[in-house]
């Protein structure tokens, strides 16, 4: 019972703190990100297992992490707010080749990382050529290239 | 074959939808086992809190609270709760086969005394009266595991009673 409740625990709490830190967060692995990353899960470590070391420990732990994960996909399918909450929703960041700055300014993203997801996917030279651009749930960027 | 009917569709993919249904099933059933896991666990089957992971034992007056369910390598207790009247020296003794399952991490309170018998380790408290009924926890730990075992434990002169455990690896 005590791990069930550790796992869920942990899982909601994750959840909760990296949706609140906003999507560009882990999303491209700066060195410093992926250091940030390893504390995070050397730390929940301890919290998950405290000083058991048992493999029914390990076991029942993981099927209740991977178990809450399926479920939460499936209450996404079912009940799309909940998706919205959980996941979060696409942001336009340029609609029509026109830059929405706001939504770039909000969500941290700098005009330099649009013409980098340009670049890398579509080969685009510069922003003149995007039609528009969304930041995705998740937290990619895709493009949509003007018409040549 | 399967290749062959892609390619004829102008798609060059290896799709074998007949296999990917067996798949989306099988998958289905791993999830039903997934969440009967979970729901044993909550229940206390895994050790580690829930109804079934501990049991009591009564010993003319005294209960002995003792996991039913553990794990190996993981710390656990087992407590006695004495009578209300119990005062001056009361012994305990747990039984070897116990012993020989656990390695016993520290006793609350210490106890006075503790010896090597025969029959098991024999630990003597002192126990002053005074209302309520005096609790003493022994903080134990799995050394091996082990399914379903039967160890004794004893308080005072009363008969020994059974406990009977699993140690999950």
């Amino acid at each position: 019972m005590e791990t069930v409740i550790r796992g869920a625990a942990i899982y909601f709490f994750l959840m909760l703190i990296l949706r609140a830190s906003g999507r560009r967060t882990l999303a491209e692995i700066t060195p410093f990100d992926f250091v940030l990353l390893l504390i995070i899960a050397e730390t929940t470590q301890q919290a998950l297992l405290g000083e058991d070391y048992s493999i029914s420990n390990a076991i029942v732990l993981i099927v209740t992490l991977i178990g809450l994960d399926i479920f939460l996909s499936h209450v996404m399918r079912w009940w799309p707010a909940a998706g919205r909450l959980l996941e979060g929703v696409p942001t336009v960041l340029v609609r029509d080749g026109k830059i929405d700055r706001r939504a770039l300014e909000r969500s941290r993203i700098g005009e330099e990382e649009i013409l980098v997801a340009a670049r890398q996917r579509q080969g685009l030279e510069n922003l003149s050529q995007i039609k528009h651009a969304v930041l995705e749930t998740d937290s990619g960027i895709s493009i949509i290239p003007k018409e040549r | 074959m399967a290749e062959k009917q892609a390619q004829a569709r102008g798609l060059q993919v290896n799709e074998d939808r007949h296999w990917q249904e067996t798949l989306w099933t099988a998958q289905r059933f791993a999830w039903a086992a997934m969440a009967l896991l979970v729901v044993l666990a909550m229940l206390g089957a895994t050790g580690k809190g829930g109804p079934l992971a501990t049991a009591s034992v009564k010993s003319t007056g005294a209960t002995i609270e003792y996991p039913r369910i553990t794990r190996w390598q993981s710390a656990d207790q087992l407590s006695v709760r004495l009578p209300a009247n119990a005062s001056g020296e009361v012994q305990i003794e747990l039984s070897q086969p116990f012993v020989e399952l656990f390695s016993i991490e520290s006793v609350e309170p210490e106890p006075s005394r503790m010896e090597a018998s025969g029959q098991g380790h024999r630990f003597a408290f002192n126990v002053s009266g005074g209302g309520g009924q005096p609790l003493i926890v022994f903080h134990i730990k799995a050394s091996r595991f082990a399914f379903s075992r039967t160890v004794t434990a004893r308080v005072g002169e009363a008969a020994p009673v059974e406990m009977s455990l699993i140690i999950l690896p």
